[in-house]
């Protein structure tokens, strides 16, 4: 059995929940997550939620180094206190204990993973330091010069080729030859920092001696086929995938991991560059200093009860439209134009009301007030059912031309939304000019 | 798809001042101590331990059936303290969940069958999926999805989700009807 879905028709011709999309005051459209442009506000710490800036966050590998996770299910692990003798030594041998001291280590409170058990030695101060400065591999450190000497290379090369193509470079740029250095390696010293290329060493790409393959792999050893299998020995896939710098192949050499950093993003519509959603920066917080969501905007299409669907015979479906505006406003159901792409899709016959529904003001106050307000509209009983608050209950009839398979509806809505044009001083303030929105609505009633 | 109406007995219920309503069948320990915001439904078989410490739901929170809201405790080498609870506005909380939490925001949706382990702090507009296990002393930031054994983040929550819930809680609140 399919789900019954309502989708909303985005400006570049997606369909989604309405609650995923935004509106352009602007553009007057619809926009979706994937035709906005995101934008990095922020990067925070999804444990201490702290914020870093970004600089710190790009020089930390995007971790945050105060929180680390378990290897094993990745949970934030917990300082943890012990108290432990103190060890009496003469001429390094153990003599005694002496008074006890308290030690700190990190455990996972849900797999019970400690630093003890990868013999980590115990800290004397809570706050660590757990992780040691990690030493870069030699071989690493020569991949990353060769490739930084190799970009260089490509740059200088591309930039000899532009101006083979263009004459003299230096002739485009309005510089004569009268005011260059005289010999000929600081001409092309200066002409490289003109372009904003480096230098790069030719013996550092020479010596370069990329890693060969083998042909063959060397023989396992003769326990793996004798002795019976120890999988607790050995780290799991998803451990070893989360350190590859370490390249872990025994539990025990597994080490804490510090924590991903997540970000606050903004977003804004490609078309007019104007922001659709901006949080605040307080990553707790949940509160936002632009904040155009289509549900604050576009009525809210949404189906009530459901009747038995039978091929080729009329019943009577009940959906619902919420006004989130706070005026009167007026919607118009039209049939989807051919040109939509779920016109080819759409397996039934529908009724939709031939007059204008409108719909009443959203009134934050009208839940606090017992007594239910009696709202006044001339509504033909035939199609409207029920009313509350800001929300319309009305029946469309549906017949379904198919005998089995998807029951799919689509129509247009048509509604006037109010826009309003800013202005820095109150008396050039304009009223708010009427615009039409017709958002497509695709509606999947399950199937028959 | 809306909220259908969910019919109860008016006489298994008792609805309070505040239009709260709570199950006869609920076990409210402490009741002194456990201060409900106003139109919260605490429905059949739940356990709410007040009397271990202070509880306190926001407005329009929705404790399903068979749920145990438990105040967290810390282990000190005294002995255990256990710390006052606290729900915010807008929350839901699924069948069979156990809430060990030390607070839990608004518009939070969590599912059904969820265990959240002790001193969790569950930050506004965020949801746990149904039948996963959220490890002790948790921080669940705003806007993200968490699921699994032990949860995880899965997922990162619409812009909307305070819409959604408050039109979810009031939605439900609306269609709990007594007959």
């Amino acid at each position: 059995m399919t789900e019954c879905e309502v989708n909303y028709t985005c400006a570049c011709g997606k369909c989604m929940p309405l609650i995923h999309l935004f509106f352009c005051k602007y553009c007057v459209t619809l926009r979706c997550p994937k035709c906005v442009s995101h934008e990095v506000d922020s990067y925070y710490c999804p444990h201490c939620l702290e914020n870093i800036p970004s600089a710190e966050a790009k020089s930390m590998k995007n971790k945050c180094q105060s929180c680390l996770e378990c290897p094993n299910c990745t949970n934030i692990l917990q300082v943890r206190s012990a108290q432990v003798p103190m060890v009496r030594r003469e001429a390094g041998k153990v003599k005694g204990f002496g008074q006890f001291k308290k030690v700190y280590y990190l455990q996972c409170s849900f797999c019970f993973w400690t630093t003890r058990d990868v013999n980590q030695p115990d800290k004397a101060a809570s706050n660590g330091p757990w992780i040691e400065p990690q030493v870069e591999d030699t071989w690493m450190i020569g991949i990353i010069n060769y490739y930084r000497h190799l970009i260089q290379k490509e740059k200088v090369e591309m930039e000899k080729r532009k101006r083979q193509r263009r004459g003299s470079f230096l002739g485009s740029l309005g510089i004569s030859d009268k005011l260059l250095p005289f010999s000929k390696l600081a001409r092309s010293s200066f002409s490289m920092n003109l372009t904003g290329s480096g230098q790069f060493d030719e013996n550092v790409l020479n010596n370069f001696t990329p890693v060969e393959p083998k042909e063959e792999t060397e023989p396992a050893d003769e326990k793996y086929y004798t002795n019976p299998g120890e999988p607790y020995h050995y780290a799991s896939i998803a451990s070893r995938i989360n350190q590859p710098s370490n390249e872990v192949y025994y539990a025990c050499d597994l080490k804490p991991n510090c924590t991903h950093l997540m970000v606050k993003r903004s977003q804004r519509c490609r078309e007019c560059e104007h922001n659709l959603s901006k949080p605040e920066f307080n990553p707790s917080s949940i509160k936002f200093k632009i904040h155009q969501i289509a549900l604050r905007f576009v009525p809210r299409f949404r189906i009530v009860k459901m009747a038995s669907l039978t091929s080729g015979e009329f019943s009577k479906v009940q959906f619902s439209l919420t006004n989130p505006t706070e005026y009167n406003l007026p919607v118009e159901l039209l049939p989807l134009p051919d040109s939509h792409f779920f016109y080819s899709k759409l397996t039934t016959e529908i009724q939709l009301p031939s007059k204008e529904l409108v719909l009443a003001a959203r009134d934050d106050t009208a839940q606090y007030d017992t007594e239910s307000a009696i709202q006044d509209f001339d509504d033909d009983p035939e199609i409207v059912v029920a009313r509350r608050m800001n929300k319309l209950t009305f029946v469309i009839n549906v017949k379904p031309l198919v005998s089995s398979g998807d029951v799919t509806m689509g129509f247009q809505l048509k509604y006037k939304y109010k826009a309003m044009t800013p202005s820095i001083r109150p008396e050039e303030q304009k009223d708010p000019e009427d615009v039409n929105v017709m958002p497509c609505v695709t509606v999947v009633l399950g199937s028959i | 798809m809306e909220q259908q109406d969910i019919f109860y007995r008016k006489s298994d219920y008792i609805e309070t001042a505040n239009n709260n309503k709570v199950s006869r069948q609920s076990v409210l320990c402490g009741s002194q101590n456990i201060v409900l915001g106003g139109k919260t439904i605490i429905q059949n078989e739940c356990i709410i331990r007040g009397d271990l410490a202070n509880v306190r739901f926001g407005r329009q929170c929705v404790i399903g059936s068979k749920s145990v809201i438990r105040p967290p405790f810390k282990k000190f080498t005294k002995g255990v303290a256990f710390f006052p609870f606290q729900m915010g506005d807008h929350v839901m909380v699924g069948e069979g969940s156990i809430v060990n939490a030390a607070s839990i925001g608004s518009y939070v949706n969590i599912g059904k069958n969820v265990v959240i382990g002790r001193r969790s702090f569950i930050k506004d507009c965020s949801a746990i999926a149904d039948n996963s296990v959220l490890p002790p002393e948790t921080v669940v930031p705003p806007f993200t999805l968490w699921a699994g054994n032990p949860a995880k983040i899965v997922a990162e929550l619409p812009e909307s989700t305070q819409d959604i819930m408050v039109d979810l809680t009031r939605g439900y609140f609306h269609h709990f009807v007594g007959r």
